[in-house]
C-alpha cells in the first residue's frame, strides 16, 4: 500500500486508476484535502490523523466507482473532523470513522447519494473517555439510492456521547432505502450519551428504518456469558469488544484488518481491566 | 465422579415462591428426566442451580462434590463443572461464537488452549451437530433460528466438558432430524465423559432417544413422584390427571376475576 504524509494544507487528490493508499496526517495548521475518485476506479484509502486540529475532506466518487474511506483519529488533541463527500451514479462508499484515542472529537460528515443507485454505507465505532460529538447526514436525491448507517459507542466513566444520524430522502428519489441503527454502551451514568435518529422522508416509495439503544450493558447477557465461565470483568471486556469490533471487518487488507483488531482489543483490555 | 444433591430448595422469584422444599440428587452417568406441568417450577430449579441472579434461594442446599454451590457465583459454578442449555439463548452481537468459545475455554484451565487445537475441536463439534460451517465467525446467536440456537448451545456443551449438565427445553424448536442429531450427541457425549443430566422436556420422543434412567414429576414446587422411563412414557400416555388423583393434590386454581368487556352488561353477568 503506497504511503503519502498529508502536511501541505491544501492537498488535491485525483485517482484515475485503482489503488489503494494510506494517507497520514501530520499538520499544523487547518488542513483541506479534496480526493476525486474518477468512474470504474476502485479504491481503499485510510486516513490517519495523526496530528491536526481541523480536517477538511471533500471526496467526490464518479460514477460506478467503489470507495472505501477508513478514518482512524490517533490524535492527541481536540480534532475537528469535516467531510463533504459526493456519490454519482451506481457507485459506492464506504465510509468508516475509528475513535479510540484520548482527546474530543466533533465529526461532521454529509453525504449526498447524488446520481441514481448510488450507496454508502457510514460506519463509526468509537470507545470514549472524553467528548465526542458526531453529526452525521446521508442525503438521498436520486432513485434507488442506499444508504446504511450503524454508529456503535462505547462510554467510560467521564466520556461524553453524542450522535445525531440524519438519513434524507427527498420527493421523487423512488426506491431508495435508508436504514440505520446505534447504539451506546455506558459504564457510568446512562445520560452521558445523546443518540438522536432521524428520518426526514419526501418520498412514499421508500423503505427506511432506524434502531437505537443507549444504556447500560444487558444484565441477561452478563448472565449468559457468566454461566459459561466467563468473569463479570471477561464477559464485559466481550461484550465491549463486540460492539466496537465489527467496524475492522469493512476493511480489505488482511493485514490492515488484523492489526485494526489487535489495535482495538490492547484498548479494550486496557480500559477494561482498569 | 461427581455429585449434584440438593436439599430442602426453596426459591423465590420477586418475592413469589415458586420451589417450595425440592430435594434431589444427580450423580454422574444418571439421566434425570424432569417432569410437570407448566409453570410449576422446572425452570426455576435449573435457573437456581445455575446462580441466575434473579431467583433468590431463601432456604436449603445445593452442593456439587461437597462444594457449597449458593456460596458461588454465576461463573465459577460454570467453572466447577456445571452447564445450562438454556430455553432461550442471548443474542450478543459483535463477538463471534469462537471468539467467545475460546474465552470460555480458556477460562477453565490455566494455560490458554492452543488456536490449532481449538479451530479443530470446533470444526469437529459443528460437523457432529451438522451446523454450517461458518458457524464459528457468526455473532453468538445473533440472527439464529430457533434450532440453530439450540444446537449452539449442545455446540458449548461440547467443548466445555461440563461433569454435570442440565438441559432446558433444548429439544423445543428443533425438527424431526435435528432433534436426533441433538440426542446423539448429548448421548455421545453423556457415555463418553460419564456425564450426570438434568433434562427438562415435554416430549416423550426426546426422552426416548436419551434413555433416562431416572424421572421426577414437579407440581407445585415440589418433587410429588418419582420413577423410571417407564414414568415417562404413562406421562405421554395419559397426562398427569391420574397423577393429581392419585396423590390427592387439590390444584388450587387461581380463581381468575372474569373481566367484563365495555358494552356487555356487566350486572348481568354478575347475576350469573
Amino acid at each position: 500500500m503506497q504511503k503519502l504524509i498529508i502536511n501541505e494544507l491544501v492537498e488535491n487528490l485525483v485517482l484515475n486508476q485503482s489503488e489503494d493508499i494510506e494517507l497520514i496526517i501530520e499538520a499544523e495548521q487547518e488542513l483541506k484535502l479534496s480526493i476525486e475518485v474518477k468512474e470504474n476506479v476502485q479504491c481503499s484509502l485510510i486516513l490517519m490523523v495523526v496530528r491536526a486540529s481541523s480536517v477538511n475532506v471533500q471526496l467526490h466518487c464518479g460514477q460506478y466507482s467503489q470507495v472505501n474511506l477508513f478514518a482512524m483519529n490517533e490524535n492527541k488533541e481536540k480534532l475537528q473532523l469535516i467531510n463533504h463527500s459526493t456519490v454519482e451514479e451506481e457507485a459506492s462508499l464506504i465510509l468508516s470513522f475509528a475513535e479510540f484515542n484520548e482527546a474530543e472529537t466533533s465529526i461532521r460528515s454529509v453525504v449526498e447519494l447524488s446520481g441514481t443507485g448510488a450507496a454508502c454505507q457510514m460506519n463509526s465505532a468509537l470507545l470514549s473517555k472524553t467528548d465526542k460529538q458526531m453529526t452525521m447526514t446521508i442525503h438521498h436525491h436520486k432513485s434507488n439510492t442506499k444508504s446504511h448507517m450503524n454508529h456503535s459507542g462505547v462510554l467510560l466513566e467521564g466520556g461524553k456521547l453524542y450522535i445525531d444520524a440524519t438519513g434524507k430522502i427527498d420527493k421523487g428519489a423512488k426506491g431508495s432505502k435508508s436504514h440505520q441503527k446505534s447504539r451506546a454502551l455506558t459504564f457510568d451514568q446512562p445520560k452521558s450519551a445523546t443518540v438522536l435518529p432521524q428520518l426526514l422522508i419526501d418520498e412514499n416509495d421508500v423503505e427506511a428504518s432506524h434502531a437505537t439503544s443507549v444504556g447500560q450493558i444487558d444484565e441477561n447477557q452478563m448472565y449468559y456469558l457468566q454461566s459459561r465461565g466467563l468473569t463479570r470483568a471477561e464477559a464485559t471486556q466481550l461484550i465491549t469488544l463486540g460492539a466496537l469490533m465489527p467496524i475492522a471487518e469493512v476493511l480489505n487488507d488482511a493485514e490492515l484488518k488484523t492489526q485494526m483488531k489487535s489495535k482495538i482489543e490492547a484498548k479494550v483490555n486496557e480500559v477494561c481491566s482498569m | 465422579m461427581s455429585v449434584l444433591i440438593i436439599k430442602n430448595l426453596h426459591v423465590e422469584i420477586e418475592g413469589k415462591e415458586i420451589l417450595k422444599g425440592l430435594d434431589l440428587t444427580v450423580n454422574s452417568d444418571e439421566i434425570h428426566a424432569l417432569m410437570g406441568p407448566n409453570g410449576n417450577g422446572k425452570s426455576t430449579l435449573l435457573a437456581a442451580i445455575m446462580g441466575h441472579p434473579k431467583y433468590q434461594v431463601t432456604e436449603g442446599s445445593i452442593t456439587f462434590d461437597g462444594k457449597d454451590v449458593l456460596a458461588m457465583s454465576v461463573d465459577e459454578r460454570s467453572r466447577a463443572g456445571l452447564f445450562l442449555g438454556m430455553q432461550y439463548p442471548q443474542e450478543i452481537s459483535g463477538v463471534t461464537n469462537s471468539d467467545f468459545l475460546r474465552a470460555a475455554m480458556n477460562a477453565r484451565q490455566e494455560k490458554p488452549v492452543s488456536l490449532f487445537k481449538f479451530i479443530k475441536e470446533m470444526e469437529a463439534t459443528i460437523k457432529e451437530l451438522q451446523m454450517k460451517p461458518d458457524l464459528a465467525h457468526r455473532y453468538l446467536n445473533e440472527g439464529f433460528s430457533g434450532g440453530e440456537k439450540k444446537r449452539n448451545e449442545i455446540v458449548q456443551m461440547k467443548m466445555l466438558k461440563p461433569s454435570l449438565a442440565m438441559l432446558d427445553e433444548i429439544d423445543s424448536g428443533l425438527d424431526v432430524d435435528a432433534l436426533k442429531i441433538v440426542a446423539n450427541a448429548v448421548v455421545e457425549m453423556q457415555k463418553k465423559d460419564h456425564l450426570g443430566l438434568l433434562v427438562v422436556s415435554h416430549y416423550e420422543r426426546f426422552y426416548q432417544l436419551l434413555q433416562p434412567t431416572h424421572a421426577h414429576v414437579l407440581i407445585d414446587g415440589k418433587i410429588v413422584y418419582e420413577g423410571d422411563k417407564s414414568l415417562v412414557e404413562k406421562i405421554d400416555r395419559e397426562g398427569y390427571d391420574w397423577l393429581y388423583q392419585q396423590l390427592g393434590i387439590n390444584l388450587k386454581k387461581q380463581e381468575r376475576k372474569q373481566t367484563v368487556s365495555l358494552g356487555s352488561c356487566a350486572v348481568q353477568k354478575k347475576a350469573k
